[in-house]
Parts: C-alpha cells; sequence; structure tokens
C-alpha cells in the first residue's frame, strides 16, 4: 500500500538543485518584458491617462489599458472588479491604442470603471522589447486625477453615505445571520457571562517568489500562459472571460510554484499577459519586485468583533453571541466566502443551544482582503477560543475540561440547526494534545522580568468550498500494456504550491490502482492535459483529488477487464452537496464536513519590553488519513510559524489606505531564530466517513488556533488579556503598564 | 541604479576620482545600502567608486597610540569574529553581530554603516560609547573628528563629497573596562532597532566608577550621548541606585519619533529598561557565544575582465555594468537556480557565494565579480552525487515550495566549508539571514544535523 509512509516528495531533486523553473526563470527566444503602471493612489477618478511621451521611448512595442479589454472585469466569485482602470468622461471610455474597443453603452463594466478604489489597481501594461525600456516608459506615462474622499476603516465605511462600489449598498457585500435558540433568556438565566471586543489587521501571504509570468501562443495556436496560480481551469475561465475567447483557446500551465497560502487564488498576472500576447502574437514575460507583490495581491481580512458568551456555574455553555465585521477593501475578491467562514467558526466547536451571529464583509479604499490559509477561520477562532479560555478562568475550570464538557461530538447540533458531520474527533484530537503537554510541564523561569505561561485552543475547519458551492474534481487516468498494465498515466490538474500534493497524487495513484509507483506516469497542472481539480485551497485538494482518482481508478480497472487496451477512464468526483444558509436564521448544511485542530503554547513574557518568546508549541492534528505523513508534518510545522507570525509579528499598516510595509524590511515575517523553540506535531487520524480513504485535510488547521493558544498563555503568564492582534512588543507592554500583576 | 562604475587601483586614485566626480559620486565598499537607495529611487543615480579591491585597508589594529584600528573596509562579519575587539570593544562586536543578514554582514563595512547615518544604524552606537574617531581625507588634507561630532541630523555627517574615511579608531579597553550593546528589535534576526544601546563601564581596583559612557540608538535624530546619565555614575559602585537613576536620565534625554516600527511613547519607555540592562550586562562582563565561523576569503586582488562562476571564466559586459550579480547570473550567465524574492537583501533567496563567502547577490554590483570566485546552486552537485546538504533536504522533506531553498543552501554549504561540527546556535545564525515562509524551518534545521551528525 503506498499510503501513509513518507515518500520523498518528488520535486525535491530539481528544487535542490536549482533546475526547478519557476515563473520568472522561464525564457523563450524573442520575448517581450511587460510592467504595470499601478495606481497607488487609494481612491481617485481616472480622468486621462496619457501615453504619448510612454509610447515615444524606444524598445516600446504597446502600451494596453483596460480600454483594450474587451470585457474589463474579473472575479472569482462576482465579477465585479475591473482588470484595469480605464480613463472615462462622461461615461464613455477613452480609447488609448489601436486595440480599444468601440464604445457600448450596454456593457455593465462601465458601472464600476473608471475609478480606483485601491493602491494596487492595474493603469496599464506598458509592453517592451526589454524591461529597461518599459520602466521608463511606465514612468512617463501622466495620468490626471480627481481624489476621492477615502474611506480607510469598517467605521468609517459603514458611517457614511458615500457608496465606494456601485455593487454594494450601504458598502456591505455580504451579511450573515444566525439565530438558534434563545440568546437573550438564556444570557439572562446565565451564571457566568464573558463579553469583550476583539480586532486583528491584515496578514500578507509573503510567498517567497513574487508574481511571475510568461505568455505565448503554443504550437496549437492557443494562448498560453505559465504563472503560479492556484487554480489553472479557474484562471483559464477568468482570462477567456475577460478576452471574450472561447475556453479552448486559453491554456494554463502551472510551472513549480514558489508558495501560495491562498494569495495565488486571484488572478495577478494572468488576464494582462494573455491580452499581451493574444494582440501581438509574441511571448510576452512580466515578473513583479517584492513590492509590486504586496502591492497587487490581497491579504487576510482584518476584522472587528464583539463578543457574548454565557455559561452554567459547573462549566456548560448556554449562549453565544457574535457581531463581526471584515474588511473586504473594495472588491469581492472570496470576501463572502471568507466570511460565511468566518461565521461558520465564530463560536467554536461547541454544543450551544443558543446562538445569535451576525456578520457583514465592509467595503473601504483598503487593499483589498481574500483567501488566506484559514480562510475566516483564523479571525472567527481567535474570538471564540479565547472567549472560551476566558470562560475556563471565571469558572476556575481547566480549559481542556471547558472544551470536553462543551465539544461537539457526533450528533451534536451546530448553530446552522443540522448535525455535525459525522466522525467527529474533536474531543480526541484536544485529548492527543492534552496528553502529550501535560507530559512536559511548564519549566519555572529565575529572571525578574520575565514570566511564563501555558494556552490553549481548539478548531474546527471545514473540508471544501461550502455553502452550496458545486465542488468537483477531474482525474483521467489511461492504462497501457498488453498482458499486465505496464505503465498508467494519471492526468490532474491540482496545484503544488509546495505543500507536497503531486507527491500524494502519486500516492494515492499507486493505491487506487495498486501498481508499484515507478508505473504511475503523473501528467500535470495543464488545462491542455486534465479536467479541473479545483482548486488548491479550503484543505481540500487531497480530499477530492483522492475521490476522483479512486473513481477514474475503478473505472479504468473496469476497462482494462474488458479487455480495452489502452484503457481509459475519465472521472468527475462530485462529493455531498451542501446548501447555503437561511437569510434570517442561518438554518443549513453548508459543510461538507471538518477536520478538527488542538494546541498548546508555552510562553515566557517580558514583563518590561513586552517581547513574547514561544517555548514550545504542541499541535494535535486530525486528518483523518495521513497519506504522507512527513509532508503533513511540514504542513503543520509551516502553518503553525505562519500562525505564530499572525498572533506575534506580522503587523501589516496600512494610513489612509496606503501602505506603509510594503517590503520585507518592514513587513516581517519570522526568521529561524523567531520560531517557536520547541514544535511538536501530533498526527491524529480518524478516518472522515465522507472522504476517500477516509482523508479530512490538514493545510489550515494548525494556523487557525495559534493566536488564541499564544494570547492565553500570555494571560496565564501575565493576568493580562490582549484582544487584538498581532501581540507586539508594543501593544504587550502597553497592555502590561495598564494592568500590571506581579504575580 | 549607478551611473559609471569605477575600480581605482590606489587610494589616490579613488580620491582623484571622487574630486573628479564629486558631488555626484560615491565611495563603495558593500553597497548593501546603496543598491537598495538605487533600486528605490531614493537616490539619484551617481558614479560608484568600489574600494574593495585595495589593499591594506581590511586590517583590525591595535596601534602604538593604544587605539584600536578599524580600515575602512573592516566588514561586520571581520569585526564580528574578531578577537582582538572581542577583548577589548565587546559593545561593538554584539552590535555587529545585530546587523542585518550574515549575508550583508559579510559585504557591508562599518565605515558604510557610520556613514550611512541612520539614526537607528547598529554599530555607530558602540562605536561611540567606545569613544571613537573618525579619520577622513581628501586630496588637500586628512582630518579626524570625534565621532560623537561626525553627524549633524538624521542620515547626514560632515563627511565631505570629496573625503573618504580612512580609519576608525578608539582607545582599547582595559581590564578594568567592560562595554555592552542591545538591541531592541520586531525580530530576532534582522531587525532594525526599535532602539538600541551601548555602554562602558570603567571602574578602579576599589569598583569606583571612573568613567562611564552610555550611547542611545533610534531615540532622536542622530546616534546620542546620554551625558547626565553617565554623569551621576561617575564616583559610584554602580550599584543599583546609581544604574536605576542614570537609566532615568538617559530616558528623559532621549526625542524619539513615531514610525511604523513603535510609537514614540515606547521609545522613550524603553529606553531606561535597554539602560538598565546594558550597564548590569558590562557590570557581570558576561561573555560572548562564538560566532558562526566565517570560511575563509578566496579573494585574490587581480583586475581581469572575466568572473569564475562555478568554474567557468564568464565576461561581466560592459552591458552588464549597471545590473547586480543576481540579474547577471539569471539574465546574462543563464543561471536561475539563483533566485530573487526581494531585491533589498533581507529574504536570502539569492544567496551565492563570493570569493567564498556568502553574500545576497542581489546588493552586490556585477562589475564587481570580475576577477572573483562565484559559486552558485548550480555548483553543489558533483557529477551525479548531491552535496550531503542537499540529500539532507530531500530525505529531510526541507524542501517545499523550494523558492528559498538554493539560497538556505549555499548558506549551509559554507557553513560546512569552514566548520564541520557547527554547534545549533552556529547553524541558526548562518541561515538567519534565509527566509523561508513554507516549513517553518524544523526540516531544514534538521537536514543541518543529518550532515553534522554523518560528519562527527
Amino acid at each position: 500500500m503506498s499510503l501513509g509512509f513518507s515518500l520523498p516528495r518528488i520535486d525535491a531533486r530539481a528544487k535542490v538543485i536549482g533546475a526547478a523553473d519557476y515563473p520568472g526563470d522561464l525564457h523563450m527566444d524573442g520575448m517581450l518584458h511587460a510592467r504595470i503602471l499601478w495606481s497607488r493612489r487609494p481612491h481617485a477618478r481616472v480622468l486621462d491617462i496619457d501615453l504619448s511621451a510612454a509610447r515615444a521611448v524606444p524598445g516600446v512595442v504597446e502600451i494596453f489599458t483596460g480600454a483594450d479589454m474587451p470585457r474589463n472585469e474579473y472575479g472569482l466569485v462576482l465579477f465585479d472588479s475591473p482588470v484595469m482602470v480605464s480613463a472615462m468622461r462622461d461615461g464613455r471610455r477613452i480609447s488609448t491604442s489601436r486595440f480599444s474597443l468601440p464604445h457600448d453603452p450596454a456593457d455593465r463594466t462601465l458601472a464600476f470603471d473608471g475609478i480606483v478604489r485601491h493602491v494596487g489597481e492595474k493603469l496599464a501594461l506598458i509592453v517592451a522589447e526589454n524591461e529597461e525600456s518599459a520602466t521608463r516608459a511606465r514612468d512617463l506615462i501622466r495620468v490626471t486625477w480627481e481624489d476621492l474622499p477615502v474611506l480607510d476603516s469598517i467605521s468609517s465605511a459603514l458611517g457614511t453615505d458615500q457608496q465606494l462600489h456601485p455593487h454594494y449598498e450601504g458598502n456591505v457585500i455580504q451579511r450573515y445571520r444566525v439565530r438558534r435558540g434563545d440568546v437573550d433568556a438564556a444570557f439572562a438565566a446565565a451564571d457566568i457571562v464573558i463579553e469583550d471586543d476583539y480586532s486583528a489587521g491584515a496578514q500578507e501571504h509573503a510567498y517567497l517568489q513574487p508574481e511571475a509570468g510568461l505568455s505565448y501562443i503554443d504550437e496549437q495556436g492557443r494562448i498560453t500562459i505559465q504563472v503560479a496560480g492556484q487554480w489553472t481551469h479557474e484562471d483559464q475561465e477568468q482570462i477567456a472571460h475577460a478576452l471574450q475567447l472561447p475556453l479552448e483557446q486559453v491554456r494554463v500551465i502551472y510551472p513549480a510554484i514558489g508558495g501560495a497560502f491562498g494569495g495565488r487564488e486571484d488572478m495577478s498576472v494572468q488576464i494582462v499577459l494573455s491580452l499581451a500576447t493574444w494582440r501581438l502574437g509574441r511571448p510576452v514575460k512580466m515578473i513583479w519586485s517584492r513590492e509590486e507583490s504586496i502591492l497587487g495581491h490581497h491579504k487576510r481580512h482584518p476584522f472587528v468583533a464583539h463578543a457574548r458568551l454565557g455559561a452554567t456555574r459547573d462549566g456548560r455553555i448556554v449562549a453565544a453571541q457574535v457581531t463581526m465585521h471584515t474588511d473586504a477593501g473594495p472588491y469581492n475578491y472570496t470576501s463572502n466566502k471568507v466570511l460565511g467562514n468566518a461565521t461558520s467558526t465564530c463560536t467554536g466547536p461547541y454544543d450551544i443551544p443558543n446562538v445569535a451571529i451576525d456578520t457583514a464583509a465592509v467595503v473601504t479604499n483598503n487593499p483589498p482582503s481574500g483567501a488566506f490559509r484559514g480562510f475566516g477561520a483564523p479571525q472567527g477562532l481567535f474570538v471564540a477560543e479565547t472567549q472560551v479560555n476566558k470562560l475556563a478562568v471565571a469558572l476556575g475550570m481547566d480549559p481542556v475540561e471547558v472544551r470536553r464538557i462543551n465539544g461537539w461530538r457526533d450528533g451534536t447540533i451546530t448553530a446552522f440547526a443540522t448535525p455535525v458531520p459525522a466522525g467527529c474527533s474533536l474531543v480526541k484530537t484536544i485529548d492527543a494534545c492534552a496528553a502529550e503537554t501535560l507530559a512536559l510541564p511548564l519549566s519555572p523561569t529565575s529572571a525578574p522580568e520575565l514570566r511564563r505561561g501555558r494556552g490553549w485552543a481548539a478548531g474546527h475547519k471545514n473540508i471544501g468550498f461550502s455553502f452550496g458551492f458545486p465542488e468537483r474534481s477531474e482525474a483521467t487516468i489511461e492504462l497501457h500494456g498488453a498482458a499486465e498494465i505496464e505503465r498508467a498515466v494519471v492526468s490532474l490538474a491540482g496545484a503544488d504550491c509546495g505543500q507536497g500534493a503531486h507527491t500524494a497524487f502519486l500516492q494515492m495513484a499507486a493505491a487506487a490502482l495498486d501498481l508499484p509507483l515507478k508505473k504511475i506516469q503523473l501528467q500535470l497542472s495543464d488545462t491542455a492535459t486534465s479536467g479541473s481539480s479545483g482548486s488548491a485551497s479550503a484543505s481540500r485538494l487531497t480530499y477530492m483529488t483522492a475521490g476522483a482518482i479512486d473513481g477514474a481508478a475503478r473505472e479504468a480497472l473496469a476497462a482494462w477487464g474488458r479487455e480495452e487496451r489502452p484503457a481509459h477512464a475519465h472521472f468527475v468526483y462530485r462529493p455531498r452537496r451542501t446548501t447555503k444558509i437561511d437569510p434570517e436564521t442561518g438554518a443549513g448544511d453548508p459543510n461538507i464536513t471538518y477536520a478538527y485542530v488542538a494546541e498548546s503554547a508555552d510562553v515566557e513574557v517580558d514583563i518590561e519590553t513586552g517581547h513574547v518568546r514561544v517555548l514550545n508549541l504542541i499541535c494535535a492534528d486530525d486528518v483523518g488519513r495521513a497519506v504522507n505523513p512527513q509532508q503533513i508534518i511540514g504542513q503543520i510545522e509551516g502553518a503553525v510559524v505562519q500562525g505564530y507570525g499572525y498572533a506575534l509579528l506580522e503587523n501589516f499598516v496600512t494610513t489612509g489606505g496606503v501602505i506603509r510595509t510594503g517590503h520585507l524590511s518592514t513587513y516581517l515575517i519570522p526568521s529561524v531564530l523567531d520560531v517557536p523553540e520547541r514544535m511538536h506535531s501530533i498526527i491524529v487520524e480518524t478516518p472522515d466517513p465522507s472522504g476517500t480513504y477516509g482523508i479530512r485535510g490538514v493545510a489550515e488547521l494548525p494556523l487557525m488556533i495559534v493566536a488564541p493558544a499564544i494570547v492565553a498563555a500570555v494571560y496565564d503568564a501575565t493576568g493580562v488579556w490582549i484582544n487584538d492582534l498581532p501581540l507586539t512588543p508594543e501593544r504587550v507592554a502597553r497592555a502590561l503598564r495598564k494592568d500590571v500583576t506581579h504575580s | 541604479m549607478w551611473r559609471d562604475y569605477f575600480e581605482p587601483a590606489s587610494l589616490e586614485n579613488a580620491l582623484d576620482l571622487l574630486a573628479a566626480h564629486a558631488p555626484e559620486a560615491r565611495i563603495v565598499a558593500g553597497a548593501t545600502d546603496l543598491i537598495v537607495e538605487f533600486d528605490r529611487g531614493t537616490r539619484a543615480p551617481c558614479a560608484l567608486i568600489d574600494i574593495t579591491r585595495l589593499p591594506g585597508l581590511d586590517a583590525i589594529t591595535l596601534g602604538d597610540d593604544g587605539c584600536v584600528h578599524l580600515g575602512p573596509l573592516v566588514t561586520h562579519s571581520a569585526a564580528a569574529s574578531s578577537e582582538l575587539c572581542a577583548q577589548h570593544a565587546r559593545a561593538l562586536v554584539q552590535a555587529c553581530r545585530e546587523v542585518g543578514a550574515p549575508q550583508i554582514r559579510n559585504r557591508a563595512t562599518i565605515a558604510g554603516n557610520l556613514i550611512t547615518a541612520s539614526p537607528a544604524n547598529d554599530t555607530i552606537t558602540p562605536l561611540m560609547a567606545l569613544d571613537a574617531t573618525v579619520t577622513l581625507r581628501s586630496r588637500s588634507g586628512t582630518r579626524t573628528l570625534p565621532l560623537a561630532k561626525f553627524y549633524t541630523g538624521v542620515r547626514r555627517t560632515l563627511l565631505q563629497p570629496d573625503e573618504i574615511l580612512i580609519d576608525i579608531a578608539f582607545p582599547a579597553l582595559g581590564a578594568h573596562a567592560h562595554s555592552a550593546y542591545l538591541k531592541l528589535g520586531l525580530r530576532r534576526a534582522q531587525a532594525i532597532s526599535v532602539v538600541n544601546c551601548a555602554v562602558m563601564l570603567a571602574r578602579n581596583d576599589a569598583g569606583v566608577v571612573t568613567d562611564a559612557r552610555i550611547a542611545l540608538g533610534a531615540v532622536a535624530p542622530t546616534i546620542m550621548r546620554a551625558y547626565d546619565a553617565e554623569g551621576v555614575l561617575l564616583g559610584t559602585h554602580a550599584d543599583e541606585a546609581a544604574i536605576t537613576r542614570a537609566a532615568e536620565l538617559a530616558g528623559a534625554a532621549t526625542s524619539p519619533i513615531s514610525d511604523v516600527r513603535a510609537s514614540a511613547d515606547y521609545r522613550r519607555d524603553m529606553t531606561p529598561v535597554l539602560v538598565r540592562r546594558a550597564l548590569t550586562a558590562a557590570l557581570h562582563n558576561e561573555p560572548l557565544v562564538a560566532p558562526a565561523p566565517i570560511p575563509a576569503s578566496t579573494a585574490q586582488h587581480i583586475h581581469t575582465a572575466a568572473c569564475a562562476v562555478n568554474g567557468h571564466n564568464f565576461a561581466v559586459a560592459e552591458s552588464a555594468e549597471h545590473k547586480t550579480l543576481l540579474r547577471w547570473l539569471r539574465e546574462d550567465c543563464d543561471l536561475t537556480g539563483t533566485k530573487e524574492g526581494c531585491a533589498e537583501g533581507e529574504c536570502g533567496a539569492c544567496t551565492v557565494l563570493l570569493d567564498g563567502h556568502p553574500v545576497m547577490a542581489c546588493l552586490v554590483p556585477a562589475p564587481r565579480a570580475r576577477g572573483a570566485q562565484v559559486r552558485t546552486i548550480e555548483s553543489l552537485e558533483q557529477g551525479d552525487a548531491l552535496h550531503p546538504l542537499q540529500q539532507a533536504f530531500v530525505d529531510c522533506a526541507a524542501v517545499q515550495c523550494g523558492y528559498c531553498t538554493p539560497g538556505l543552501l549555499m548558506s549551509g554549504a559554507a557553513l560546512f566549508d569552514s566548520e564541520p561540527q557547527p554547534s545549533d546556535a552556529q547553524i541558526r545564525e548562518a541561515i538567519s539571514g534565509n527566509l523561508c515562509r513554507c516549513t517553518g524551518y524544523y526540516r531544514i534545521l534538521e537536514a543541518f544535523e543529518q550532515v553534522r551528525g554523518a560528519r562527527g
């Protein structure tokens, strides 16, 4: 059986010798080079884009603007963003090139075009024979602006009549409302009520490879782009939609991808490079600088929340109420989906008979927010878990015991008024973490300025897209040979962003076909050779691909049994359907299934400077079935360190919508000297009854609850709760000065 | 980027070039600050006069005058591992080890740090506490100034456009004098100071303080001395009360600003904390931990147009004179294994070995590679056999997305070249300038341990 063992990843050798090509490493003879002109203004009307001086720069081949885009819109969920913002006067786009399209009053994109709504909007794509010419030309483009008032916070966007986007009345993209039981009565009857406000800032993905791509016409005349993304077929659809081309005329290929974490789920270079190649017929390459990368892609949603939690003296949670607003930036990206997940996590994985949740994604002129590992759950669970930790303190009860009492079990009815999907293993996961943690008591410190403490958190993550999204994943298998199978060609589109997906695919295919690994040949990440695997996100890729591979393998083996040579099968896997939730009550069945996580953190706080050091972090994850334990450990450790960054270090600062931490020298991510001194991962394997081979998912789990565990440990060390992330030394020091307890 | 790039054959030649091109020419050594400034457009393109090939300017010596002298080409790495500095200027050693990343410290000079004159620079503070002087030379003469008088404002000094800093000197501390440097940053490696502090305490046989100096960074437009605080320590036994009083006075003397790293209030509040801790550290004369070893340089001071990259000669063409070493390797040598992640010396993805030393290729002018030996990731494999560290990265799952991997491997290969049995701390220090966003570093550390174990 090829499942459950640590096959070294199949791309490791190429990566350690420097031979793995990332998009920026690709080269084609005769290729052109492109640069973007960015808005760098948070809110302004674009009255004119004067290209005359820029066009005169030797080497410039063409300059494209939004006026050249057949359908100037994109969006993964809702078409609400211009690809490039055009200059508009009197409701008409101003033509800028021979490719500009005639005015069409019925064009719905006219409604939101002509205005830049954040600093990272694209205004023009400059294509030249070399990068220097493109850069010089970019700097010579003269834009005439009319600045507009900037709404740079949730409160300013909600407290105004000014509507930032024509689609979003009241500056709200999406609201969710969940009502279960009678919270007012329950709070009135509760022995203890915990009530507090919470917030967190944005988080930047900071994958090491900045965005890049190379577009060209392939041998079959298709507009082809090699780029780093998370979902080849969605990129293909977005490109085809904006260029108004048939899908089959666009091809997307992923070479090596230098990290993603949700940050490559939306479009970066895909559409604009495809436009240039389509119009010019030549290969075009573009690489973004780090500063452009931080400017050009979305962030994790900042949020503010108010929460109440009521319980009886014996530790039973009886009521939870949460109001949460997320800062979406000016366009949806995946904000409505992220909000759904924040809604489904903000009262935690607990059996609570009375629940009231009100959430909203709010439009502002801040950089857009979107997918980032955890997808709303880090925000939701920070609130839920900190509330539960405060409850344990108020009850004088062990925080692990409070979770055991209230944690979901099979049959528990959730806030959505439907049962938890079968196979709930929350308490088992908590116990696994607790056993390991309690075996290692917190060691004391003698230094007078240092305090040590321990904190706990638990959580749940839905697997796959939810709220009624029609999930599917495709696989194609071809079996070659005569008497016996000599070679199996397995075609899959799923993206390996670094998580090791392709290695897992190989193992799963070998298992499904009962063949040795060496007989499996993978054909990967190319829309021309594979059906859609769906996105490498939402902790879904292994779960969904397992279903697709398993189905295709059965059918291919059946065909093989019928003597077909080669035996061919194409299979579309569809997991059980989910539903939207009721807009008034939240009733519904929005999630396919969950994976569960529990963590403990031991910290040391310097009470004078506010610096927090994590001594020990233990993370137990129920992944259902570990296809490749070594890669899962890699996911746990990497996600915990990203969660560490979110909790303590990563402070994305904007002022008036303008980014002030636009480089890696100002936006700090953890170095090797920062990470928890001891990290221990525990893989729990409770097969998920809905998942193929029992697989759940893992990629997001460990990140989600690092912050609440650390916040609780800081409380345990100092007696002070800090409700706002990240816990910068200054924020911690200020909180301690306000309320010092010399324990 | 820069305009002309000159490589003078002598100091006199450099002074002539500087005079000829003043005020729009810069002496350059490590170039680690300048290239970032050019790239960001905060410095207008100017001529660069690279003096790194001039012999004799990188010495650390104890002079007949009782002073330690640092030549203008002394790098932070060199000072950090200097016995002389460890003995006579511990605060300087501590500060040098906190500057940027190891790859930056291998290129960046202390002289350059003094001239950049950022109020948060790490080495100015200890040198001010050590009462250093700087000697400046131009064609019209030589002058020596106390460092404490050298700064006139934020990033402004008394250095004239035609002058070269040729010597940094400070009195060697005797057996009864100790110094210490402490820094508060937002990260444990590669952090810009939120506040930094260096102190020097001299005591007589009776333990009475006979001399005290306190310098503070990032709390005023320039690095500053806290003279009042120094004064209250004199004649005391540096007891707790005296230290507390000195710390308070030091805090009161600051005039910090708020920026993206911290507020003025936090800086003001942290100053006394740091001063108290630094004075206590100096009193106890806490020993230094051994730094990661620096590989022996293979530099040859020869002028040839070619650069030996992985043993093959590549000409640095005139058309590549304005490129960084990183761009030249990727675009002109077709060696794309070396990655660009930030172009500002923060991420380490572009780490290559320049004459044996790990450097950030994004911050090296390509023409500096003429006559030098460069090793990139493509050279680690010997035939079909992976370097032991490459194999360990595969075995231990130290690779995820792989974009940081070439840089980490080059930092690691250099470490094992000079120290087959590095300590845990040395391993961590050696890769503290290589950011990884996928692994959390634990499997990477395991890979290093595997190689160390196999060689033990």
